[in-house]
Parts: structure tokens; C-alpha cells; sequence
């Protein structure tokens, strides 16, 4: 028992100088409320959705005015007016809006003489929690359309909200691939590039680099270069099987291919940032401790999981800034979407330029000496 | 401030021969907060020598090498390794140089032979060249049935010599090795010293080597530098540095007792100059020996001293260190012994 207590007290000792295995083991659990309590199952907010009003009649002007309640009370989604139903239509697809409210020419007058009369939905479906959140909201506001008080609705079924999805049905193992896919482009950092900076650190491996005519430029870029060949081969490993487990098949060959840039650039980007992180590190231990944090600050609010618009304020401040979520974003819009090239191509310039940006600070903040 | 320039020398029975410092320092000084490693240090080591740099752990060897070597800035001073400044051409210092740095460094992921291409590939060697050098060094240092085998199962003779053959690589004018010997076993330390030997005179290398093995100064380096808390204390070459030590000879004995009543009897035996205790040994310093020798054994017969061990020996490098330095080495040196198995 008393070598069992000096062994313990070895290691607690151990524990006790190592400031960074403290703070992590106190902060992760507090980090991992904050994240995750609200990245998860919160209210959807401020989602963006475009009115198409093509009737100029009282009932027309109701429904919008009980649209506006819905954006002044519970918030589910910002209105956003539009003159042309295609144009509105082709928002929706590429991801400007959630979703298009078209209110065709004769709804009022329908109405009135007590005729159905329909609204059209236009659903971007890719994201199912939040278009399941929109409908509902607009099935519950335009239920009731009573012009005044006291003045009876219609006699007739009342409105008929006609939901078009317009993508193929989506499966929620489904809407979660791309995330899948970007956090092993994450976890692909986690066994390259500055991990074996800190692993010859601690073998003392480096200094023999160091003794050599490399510059730091050279050292610097060849151990991303490794780690992004190696992270994006694992990363399009874990897509293939993501495929054949969720059967979420590439739309086209186009969007395939920018699905592939996508993962290249976030493998780099994810690369730069690690070796900033280790950039003096010494202690193995630290690796895993520094990865957790970096994947669960980066992961959770990028919109993998649950859309952002579910997020407080300042979770949604953070995935603005946040790299994954445009990687995420990008790789949503290929997948889920098949999106055109211009529609992707803005996420992929992002992520490239947080690439290209933790790369060149790497090279700057590099030591080249012991 | 520049690099001297060559000078001729005119050794006695030789013809006039150039000089060229391949290692200059002017007043090098390294400083860690409050603690100065390396103290205002001036050093030239020459074209082809073997220059040793003996010290005990934490006396600055290793800060030297590193400064020298451009691992660290200097706080202050100068220095130039063939002929380009170590602060200022960096590059250039690296691409002269091979190291041998005192930790094991090779990849133990990678072979033999990918550890010896890598390297010749930093350092630029031509692929048909660096073939033959790759095949050639490797034959050289022993491991060629071993080339192919992954680094992390070679043990650390084997290891230390693919490292000397890694430092040779790119034929280096200069090699430099931090404590080469360190933690190998007597063969391994004969393997090194009898490789070092040859491709010095094979690739008319210079070779800078810390050591704290004091044999090994003795048995390789032409010109040995003592250095303590940062200091240079003595500068020359292992005779040389003995011949400064007071007396001739050393008398080591061992008696029954290592009492205060028989230290009292050998310091006055005459000739006898000083009286050291080593453990329950004596050590003495004698003008001359022969007599020193009889009294002493005179002595211990009519006195009834138990006379157990009796040995006359010449004035050693570590004499030297003693004189120079005013202490011995670290315990670590005082513990080995040369011809015995070492653990580490």
C-alpha cells in the first residue's frame, strides 16, 4: 500500500507542475457546457427567408402581418422581400435563403369568395431541422387569417401551405457527413505536421534538422506538405465510407470535386493552425490536450451538428470566425446540395485563405533554433 | 571585427607550414538570465587538428558546441567556423560543418540507409554521389547487413555510428561531436575512437570533440582546451598540459588504515611533495620516485603499516585537469574506469 501511495504521489507530482494538464482539467468541462449546451437543441433564430408577394389583396397583406409576428415574437426567421419568384427560388438553392414564401396573384381573391387557395413553400431541405422549423412556424401563422376581429374566416378549408423541397430528401446520418468529413480532416492534423514537431522535439530529433542547411521556409512547408498528404488521403478514406454507410452518394462529378478541394484546403488550413498551437511545445501530453480543445471549440459551433442560427449570440459571433464552418458550410453545399462551383467556391477561397495565413505565421513564429 | 588570417608557423624540423584557424572565437560569451554558461571565451582551433574540449557537466561544452554550431545566438563576442561568421552566415557555417550531437538523434522510424539519403538529401549531395558515399559510410561504420533495418532496433553503438557516418555525409571540413562516447561500452568506445582515427585521416578532417572521458582526450585529441564554469583554464596538448603539473611522478598505495597517523608519516618521507586521499587510498606527488618509493615501503615495514597495494605512475590528463581546474571531474567520470563495463 505505502509503494502503491509513492507511486501515486510520483505522479501526482507530475500533475501538480504541468500548468497546461491542470487548466485542461478543470476548463474542459466547463468549455464542454458552454459549447455543447449551446450548440445543441436550442431555439432556431433569425433563419433567413424570402417573401415573394405576388397579390396585393387583404388576405395577402394578413398573412405577411402575421409573418411579422412571427419575426417580432419568437424570431424563427428574418423576412426578406423579393420581387421574383425564380430569382427567389435560386436563393433558396444556393444557400442565400432557408426558404422562399411565394403568395401567388389570386390568393386574396380565392379566398374571399371562399375558394382553397394555396401559398408556396420553397424548402431548402438539405437542412432538415431548420426547414422542418420553418414550415411549422408558417403552418401555425397563417392558420388563422381573420381579417378583423370579429370578422369570420373563410368558410372553406382555409389556406393550403404547398411545401417543394427542392433537394432529394435528406437523412439526419445523412446531414451530419459533411461534418463527419471536416472533423477527419481535423483528426488528420492530430497525427501530422506539428504533432511530429513536438514529437522530434521530445525524441530531440529536431536538433539534428536544425544542424542542416534547411531553412525554417523548408522545414515549415515540408511538414505540411506531409501532413496535408497524409491527413487528406485519411480524410477522403472517411468520406468513402461515410458514403457507403449513409448511402449519401456525390451528386455530380463537379460537386465531387469541389467537395475534394474542400477537403484539401481545410486539411491545410487545419495543418497551419495545429502548428501555431505547437509551435513551442514540448510535451507529448500537450498534443492531445491542445487537439481536444481546438476540435471541440472548432467543431461544435461550425454548424455541423445543428445549424447556427440555434446559437446565442455570441456562439454565432464565434462561428463567423470559425474556419470549419465554412468548410462545413462548403461541404454541405456540395454533398447535401450539389451545388454549382460559384456557390462553393467563396467557402473554398476562405478556408484556403486561413490556410495560406496560419502557413505563413508558422514560418514566422518558427524557431529555427534550439 | 574579422577572422584572423592564416599565419605561417615554423615547427622545428618541419618545413614552414599555413595555418588556418578553422574554429575562432573572440570573447564568446553566453549568458541564460543570470547564469553565464560561456564567459568571455577566445579559442582557435586549427586546419586538421583534433581539438578536445574537457570538462565536467555544466561546465559550457555543450553551450560552446551550440553556439559554434548555430543552434544558439552568442550574448556576445564573435565567432567564425571556416571562416564564415557563426551569427551572420549560419547557413553557410551549416553547410561546413557535420554534428554529431550528444543525444541520439537519428529517426527510429526510419532505416539505416533512409536516414543517410534524407540527410545527404538536405544537404544537397548529388543522387549517384550520395549513393556511393551512402554505401560506402555505412560499409565503413559496420551496419551494412544492418541498412535496411529500422533505427529504433539498433542499440546505441550502432546508432552513434550511423551517426558519424550521417555527420559525414556531405564531407564536412570540420565535424564536430558533442560527448561522442557517452554511454557506450568499452568496444563501442574503441569502434568510435579507431572510426574517428581513420576518417580524419582518410577526409583530412578537423574534428572538435567535448569530452569528460579524460582517456579519451588523451587517446585522440592533439590539442586539448580545459574548461570550468564557462572559462578556458588550460590550453595545449595533453603532454603539454602535464608538463605544467608541479612534480614528476604520482605514488599511489593502499595501507591497512587511511588514518590522520599515516598521513602524517608519508608527507614527511622526504621528497615527497604532496599527500592526497582517495577514498581509503593515498595518492602521492614525488620529486623523484625511485627513493620515494623505497621510504616508503621502509617506512611502512618498520612502522608495521600494512602495505597492501603499492603503484608509481606518470602525471596523467587528469592530474592535469585537477591542477587546472582545482577539482576533480564529475562523479560520473570519477566512477569509470577504462577496460570496465559501464550501466546507464
Amino acid at each position: 500500500m505505502l509503494k502503491s501511495w509513492t507511486v501515486a504521489e510520483r505522479d501526482l507530482r507530475k500533475f501538480f507542475r504541468t500548468p497546461l494538464l491542470m487548466a485542461a482539467s478543470v476548463g474542459f468541462p466547463v468549455l464542454h457546457l458552454l459549447v455543447m449546451g449551446y450548440s445543441f437543441k436550442g431555439e432556431l433564430h433569425n433563419l433567413p427567408v424570402a417573401i415573394v408577394n405576388q397579390d396585393q389583396g387583404p388576405y395577402a397583406r394578413k398573412v405577411q402581418q402575421n409573418l411579422l409576428a412571427v419575426v417580432a415574437g419568437n424570431r424563427t426567421f428574418d423576412l426578406h422581400w423579393e420581387q421574383d419568384e425564380q430569382q427567389a427560388h435560386h436563393m433558396v438553392r444556393h444557400g442565400y435563403y432557408r426558404a422562399a414564401i411565394v403568395i401567388p396573384p389570386k390568393f386574396s381573391r380565392n379566398l374571399a369568395r371562399g375558394e382553397p387557395a394555396a401559398l408556396g413553400l420553397i424548402l431548402d431541405n438539405s437542412d432538415q431541422i431548420s426547414s422542418e422549423g420553418i414550415h411549422l412556424s408558417l403552418q401555425s401563422a397563417v392558420q388563422s387569417l381573420q381579417l378583423r376581429p370579429g370578422v369570420k374566416p373563410p368558410p372553406v378549408p382555409g389556406v393550403d401551405l404547398q411545401a417543394v423541397r427542392i433537394f432529394r430528401k435528406i437523412e439526419y446520418i445523412q446531414y451530419l457527413v459533411p461534418g463527419v468529413i471536416i472533423m477527419a480532416a481535423f483528426m488528420g492534423t492530430m497525427i501530422s505536421g506539428g504533432t511530429n514537431l513536438v514529437m522530434d522535439r521530445f525524441l530531440g530529433v529536431h536538433e539534428s534538422y536544425f544542424l542542416t542547411p534547411l531553412s525554417r521556409t523548408d522545414i515549415v512547408l515540408g511538414m505540411l506538405t506531409s501532413g496535408m498528404i497524409t491527413t487528406s488521403a485519411a480524410t477522403l478514406i472517411v468520406w468513402v465510407i461515410c458514403c457507403a454507410v449513409t448511402k449519401l452518394w456525390p451528386p455530380d462529378w463537379l460537386s465531387t470535386l469541389m467537395a475534394a478541394l474542400m477537403v484539401v484546403a481545410t486539411s491545410m488550413g487545419m495543418l497551419g493552425l495545429m502548428f501555431l498551437a505547437y509551435a513551442r511545445v514540448r510535451n507529448p501530453r500537450a498534443i492531445g490536450v491542445v487537439g481536444g480543445f481546438l476540435n471541440m471549440i472548432l467543431y461544435f459551433p461550425s454548424g455541423a451538428i445543428y445549424p447556427v442560427e440555434s446559437f446565442p449570440p455570441w456562439l454565432q459571433a464565434f462561428s463567423k470566425i470559425d474556419p470549419e464552418t465554412y468548410a462545413v458550410r462548403g461541404m454541405k453545399a456540395c454533398l447535401l446540395q450539389g451545388a454549382e462551383p460559384a456557390a462553393v467556391i467563396g467557402d473554398i477561397l476562405i478556408v484556403l485563405a486561413f490556410a495560406v495565413g496560419t502557413a505563413m505565421l508558422a514560418i514566422l513564429t518558427f524557431r529555427r533554433r534550439l | 571585427m574579422a577572422p584572423s588570417q592564416p599565419t605561417k608557423c615554423r615547427t622545428p624540423g618541419f618545413e614552414t607550414r599555413v595555418s588556418i584557424p578553422i574554429i575562432e572565437t573572440q570573447e564568446i560569451t553566453k549568458r541564460f538570465k543570470d547564469v553565464v554558461a560561456v564567459d568571455h571565451l577566445t579559442l582557435r582551433v586549427e586546419q586538421s587538428e583534433v581539438f578536445g574540449l574537457l570538462g565536467q557537466n555544466g561546465s559550457g561544452k555543450t553551450t560552446l558546441i551550440r553556439m559554434l554550431n548555430t543552434l544558439w545566438p552568442l550574448t556576445s563576442g564573435k565567432a567564425w567556423v571556416c571562416g564564415h561568421d557563426v551569427e551572420r552566415q549560419s547557413t553557410a557555417v551549416r553547410r561546413a560543418i557535420g554534428v554529431v550531437p550528444q543525444a541520439l538523434t537519428s529517426d527510429i522510424d526510419l532505416t539505416a540507409m533512409e536516414n543517410m539519403d534524407i540527410y545527404g538529401r538536405f544537404y544537397e549531395v548529388p543522387a549517384a554521389e550520395r549513393k556511393q558515399r551512402i554505401k560506402d559510410l555505412i560499409k565503413r561504420v559496420g551496419l551494412w547487413e544492418f541498412r535496411n533495418k529500422l533505427v529504433g532496433a539498433f542499440s546505441g553503438g550502432m546508432r552513434r555510428r550511423l551517426e558519424i557516418a550521417r555527420g559525414l555525409i556531405h564531407r564536412p571540413k570540420l565535424l564536430i561531436l558533442d560527448e561522442p562516447t557517452i554511454g557506450l561500452d568499452p568496444n563501442s568506445r574503441r569502434n568510435v575512437w579507431n572510426l574517428l582515427k581513420e576518417f580524419k585521416e582518410e577526409m583530412d578532417l578537423t574534428v572538435l570533440l567535448t569530452t569528460h572521458y579524460l582517456d579519451e582526450a588523451e587517446h585522440l585529441c592533439g590539442r586539448v582546451g580545459i574548461i570550468d564554469k564557462g572559462q578556458l583554464k588550460a590550453l595545449g596538448s595533453p603532454r603539454e598540459l602535464c608538463s605544467e603539473v608541479p612534480g614528476g611522478q604520482r605514488i599511489n598505495l593502499k595501507l591497512d588504515r587511511a588514518d590522520g597517523e599515516r598521513k602524517a608519516f608519508l608527507a614527511g618521507i622526504p621528497g615527497v611533495e604532496q599527500v592526497r586521499c582517495l577514498a581509503e587510498d593515498f595518492e602521492l606527488v614525488v620529486a623523484e620516485s625511485a627513493s620515494a618509493l623505497t621510504a616508503v615501503v621502509d617506512g611502512c615495514r618498520q612502522r608495521g603499516y600494512g602495505l597492501q597495494t603499492i603503484a608509481l605512475r606518470n602525471v596523467t590528463l587528469e592530474d592535469a585537469f585537477i591542477h587546472f581546474v582545482g577539482h576533480e571531474l564529475h562523479d560520473e567520470v570519477a566512477e569509470y574506469r577504462p577496460g570496465a563495463p559501464e550501466s546507464y
